[in-house]
């Protein structure tokens, strides 16, 4: 008897689109937490560095989120740990296609929708705004190219933002488990 | 040769880093603490006189079993240093993700690079560049990252295949271009100490 279980994904409902230019894409860091007594710069080059098993840094495009939803997919993600992220604990920070683009060892950038089924597990939010920039190992150049935009372009890369006015949301949704838009077709018009 | 907007014979000639000389400068310098990074990274080229007469003792720590002394000119390397030592208390998952702790020998492997390049462009070229930050990123290897006046340059090393390894990328601020490869990390490359000294 064969034992082999074919696992198969949902297909995703959402098109993958061209990433236009002219728009922007949202990187979510974590704030780490090493006690220091001199200052450090951030977001800092080790931000930008593939984990095991990744092959692309992943993003959010900002034509199907803003920076209150990056907050909300965060809030509504699971960490290893099976808990939710504290997503308190994270900046994000906003790149120009256009900058993306010019990145030396850039081999593509790509609208990638994560869709896990409708609904999607617990702690496992569909992302229509997924999208993947592949510059092969992320190399120290690009690490630092990555790093210094942010940097040296403050006023504009940083999404200032009051997490506290999302908070009640992110609980509200947290105690629908995954019956959420988030974790369906994205449907947020309820 | 001075590139900074303060005296750096003033460190020398004084008991306390915290002194300041009699100058327009003196106000400025007093708000800042004297480690500030702003102010370190200087050439001491015709402050030998000054350096025989107020030499100050060497500085000394230990991180675990392994005993440091740096001259007194590097105090800026010598307390990022002293402030990695933490470093080594991060366990896997520091980050509340996936990140790796530090090797032990890496650590260390990382310090001794460190220190073989600041205290050859300081004995051969008088130079005392600029302190890096030394962090742990996630796969568990080390970056020193230098942003500096003169140049931009990062150094990873990590522990792959059974080997210690090291990386660079950097580019001095006057003509940006891309200086990139691989370094050894247990003797001293001339050509790349000669590109260093614009660390400050």
């Amino acid at each position: 008897m064969d034992e082999t279980v074919e696992i198969k994904m949902p297909a995703c409902p959402w098109p993958v689109e061209q990433i236009e230019d002219e728009s922007f894409l949202y990187r979510q860091i974590p704030v780490h937490t090493r006690v220091t007594s001199r200052g450090r710069k951030f977001p800092g080059e080790g931000h930008f560095e593939l984990r095991d098993g990744e092959e692309s840094l992943s993003f959010n495009w900002d034509k199907h989120v803003d920076v209150a939803k990056n907050y909300i997919l965060l809030g509504l993600t699971f960490n290893i740990n099976n808990q939710y992220l504290e997503y308190t604990g994270y900046k994000i920070f906003k790149y120009p296609v256009n900058f993306l683009k010019t990145l030396p060892k850039l081999v593509s950038l790509d609208h990638t929708p994560n869709y896990y089924g409708s609904p999607s597990p617990n702690g496992k939010p569909n992302n229509r705004a997924h999208s993947s920039l592949d510059c092969g190992i992320f190399d120290d150049g690009t690490r630092v190219a990555l790093s210094d935009y942010c940097i040296e372009n403050i006023e504009e890369s940083e999404c200032n933002f009051k997490i506290k006015a999302i908070k009640g949301e992110i609980e509200e949704l947290r105690a629908r488990a995954n019956e959420t838009p988030y974790h369906k077709e994205w449907d947020f018009t309820e | 040769m001075k590139h900074l907007t303060f005296d750096p014979k003033s460190f020398l000639k004084t008991t306390k880093h915290t002194d300041t000389q009699d100058s327009d400068t003196q106000s400025k310098v007093s708000a800042r603490a004297w480690y500030d990074r702003k102010y370190i990274g200087y050439e001491i080229a015709e402050l030998s006189e000054a350096k025989d007469n107020n030499e100050k003792p060497p500085i000394t720590f230990k991180i675990l079993d392994r005993q440091f002394t740096i001259h007194s000119d590097l105090y800026d390397i010598a307390d990022e240093i002293r402030d990695s030592r933490n470093i080594l208390d991060l366990k896997d998952g520091w980050d509340h993700s996936t990140g790796k702790a530090v090797r032990p020998e890496l650590y260390f492997k990382c310090i001794d690079f460190l220190l073989m390049y600041t205290n050859y462009i300081h004995k051969i070229y008088n130079i005392v560049i600029d302190a890096p930050e030394i962090n742990l990123i996630p796969s568990g290897s080390i970056d020193l990252s230098w942003r500096t006046q003169g140049a931009r340059m990062l150094v990873n090393l990590k522990y792959k295949d059974n080997e210690f390894l090291a990386t660079f990328y950097g580019y001095h601020k006057s003509n940006m271009l891309p200086h990139e490869g691989f370094i050894d990390i247990l003797k001293v490359d001339e050509s790349m100490a000669v590109w260093m000294k614009q660390l400050k």
